[in-house]
């Protein structure tokens, strides 16, 4: 038993997850009126970046049902599979043109949010996959 | 033959071109006298520098001796954990907010979330994690997110393409 | 009784498993049938026995240690691998800023000297036997600049793309296409003078 899981929000067999691709810039606000401010509450733990602004670029809500895989696009380049690993909670696994970048397992605690993020040099910006359940 | 037109004839080699582009440079190779033996002399030392042409080395020290070492650094490690807390490389404070890098443990509760075999911690330990060769997951539980971070020098595939989805200015462009 | 698994004869993907639950014993069977691949990668890169020992050791500590990330997506060996190459990498990196490589300093002055160098017959090595032709190679190969050669190797026997040895060189990628470049032709010369001097 891990200690400190009391209020862990386990991943039950339908789980409603929602992905948020989110764009961390010091530039102001671009033109895009598809962009909009991030959602304050999810960007709350990305207040210890650097950057001054976070955008959400994409957002997709999916319900993972069963063992069944998810994998969602959420830019040209960037995807996420998700999927129930039952007692080990949640996966997610992060691509990159294709290629497995990264992958997650674990509980997502009730009213809390992963963030899978990284900078691209080119811009000086960063970005980020949230995962809310 | 300028620089970047012999960089083109080597791009083409090395299938770093778009196919339209490998068509144009084919065309080249077959017309040009100069091009084709440029080309033929990159693939003459491409052919030979394949793994099978590697002089094989062997580690000079016995199974045991070399196992041995390994072996003591592996449970040297596992003793003392605090250890490596103190050796987090900084790198991570460049991309931090000033306030937060200048007290970053105290304001981020850094948790580690690790499954390794021997280094089972309970959650709510406060310890660095540095992963996958430069990976570093914290975890903020005042802020209800746990983030992994994946330094752009350690992420081999591009996942930073957040700007294609947004109309941008015309300068900008992939590198070849 | 669970029977004792026959760790000379398991699969790499089994003896990972076993090493991942903690069988250290599983682990030093990885070791041992990868060693020199990993210390042969090491080796290419420093050029120094002592320096790929101990960075070779280094990585197998690192790789016991994030064991459980390793999801199989590349076989045990090229994981392994691509850990060595990036603490050679970061070795390098700290040798460079006390090197005083003299070799280094000329391809920094001269740069561009590759466009001036003759084309070389492109099989200056015909009819050499495999292990002669892996020491001539490894000869040229030793005197490149730890640039060139780090570039050509992770080009060449890695087979990494452009863009991946740029992530992994901190440096643009169009400054691995012309390391690469030069690397090359510089080689080519190489082991065609080798070739003539056999001649003589």
């Amino acid at each position: 038993m891990i200690a400190g899981l009391c209020s862990v929000n386990a991943i039950a067999d339908d789980t409603k997850v929602k992905a948020t691709l989110v764009w961390g810039t010091d530039d102001a606000k671009p033109s895009d009126p598809h962009l909009k401010p991030a959602n304050e509450q999810m960007v709350k733990g990305l207040r210890h970046f650097k950057w001054k602004n976070y955008y959400e670029v994409t957002n997709v809500n999916v319900t993972i049902s069963g063992t069944a895989t998810n994998r969602i696009r959420l830019s040209p380049k960037c995807e996420v599979e998700l999927r129930n690993a039952d007692k080990s909670g949640l996966e997610a696994k992060l691509y990159g043109e294709g290629k497995l970048v990264y992958t997650k397992k674990g509980n997502i605690p009730a009213g809390e949010h992963w963030a899978l993020g990284g900078d691209d040099p080119k811009n000086a910006s960063a970005w980020f996959v949230i995962l809310t359940p | 033959m300028k620089t970047e037109d012999q960089l083109r004839l080597q791009a083409y080699l090395d299938n770093e071109v778009s196919s339209s582009e490998a068509r144009q440079i084919a065309s080249w190779i077959a017309r040009d006298p100069e091009a084709k033996a440029l080309y033929d002399e990159l693939q003459g030392t491409k052919a030979l520098l394949n793994a099978e042409n590697e002089l094989p080395v062997t580690v000079p020290d016995s199974r045991d001796f070399y196992w041995s070492k390994i072996q003591r650094e592996i449970e040297r490690a596992e003793r003392e954990p605090a250890r490596a807390t103190a050796t987090v490389r900084p790198w991570w404070i460049r991309i931090m907010a000033p306030v937060a890098a200048t007290a970053a443990l105290a304001l981020v509760l850094f948790t580690s979330i690790s499954t390794a075999p021997t280094t089972q911690k309970a959650m709510g330990s406060t310890e660095v994690s540095d992963w996958d060769n430069g990976t570093i997951t914290f975890r903020s539980k005042e802020d209800g997110m746990t983030v992994v971070w994946m330094p752009a020098s350690v992420v081999t595939a591009d996942v930073s393409d957040v700007q294609t989805t947004i109309p941008v200015e015309p300068n900008t462009q992939d590198e070849p | 009784m669970a029977q004792k698994p026959d760790y000379a004869t398991a699969d790499d993907p089994t003896l990972v498993k076993l090493a991942q639950k903690g069988d250290t014993v599983a682990f030093e069977q990885l070791v041992s049938r990868h060693r020199d691949k990993i210390y042969a990668r090491a080796f290419s890169m420093l050029r120094n026995e002592d320096d790929a020992t101990d960075l070779s050791q280094e990585a197998w500590v690192k790789g016991w240690q994030r064991l459980h990330q390793f999801q199989g997506e590349a076989s045990f060996a090229t994981w392994m691998t691509r850990i060595v190459i990036n603490l050679c990498l970061d070795q390098l990196r700290r040798l460079k800023r006390v090197r005083t490589d003299s070799i280094d300093q000329m391809d920094n002055e001269t740069g561009g000297v590759e466009r001036q160098m003759p084309i070389i017959n492109p099989n200056p090595t015909e009819r050499l036997e495999r292990g002669e032709l892996r020491q001539r190679i490894d000869r040229a190969l030793n005197q490149l600049s730890y640039e060139h050669r780090t570039v050509l190797v992770l080009h060449e026997f890695e087979e990494l793309e452009y863009k991946a040895i740029a992530k992994k060189m901190g440096c643009s990628i169009g400054t691995v296409m012309s390391r690469l470049f030069y690397a090359r032709r510089k080689m080519a010369s190489l082991l065609a003078g080798l070739k003539r001097e056999e001649l003589r």
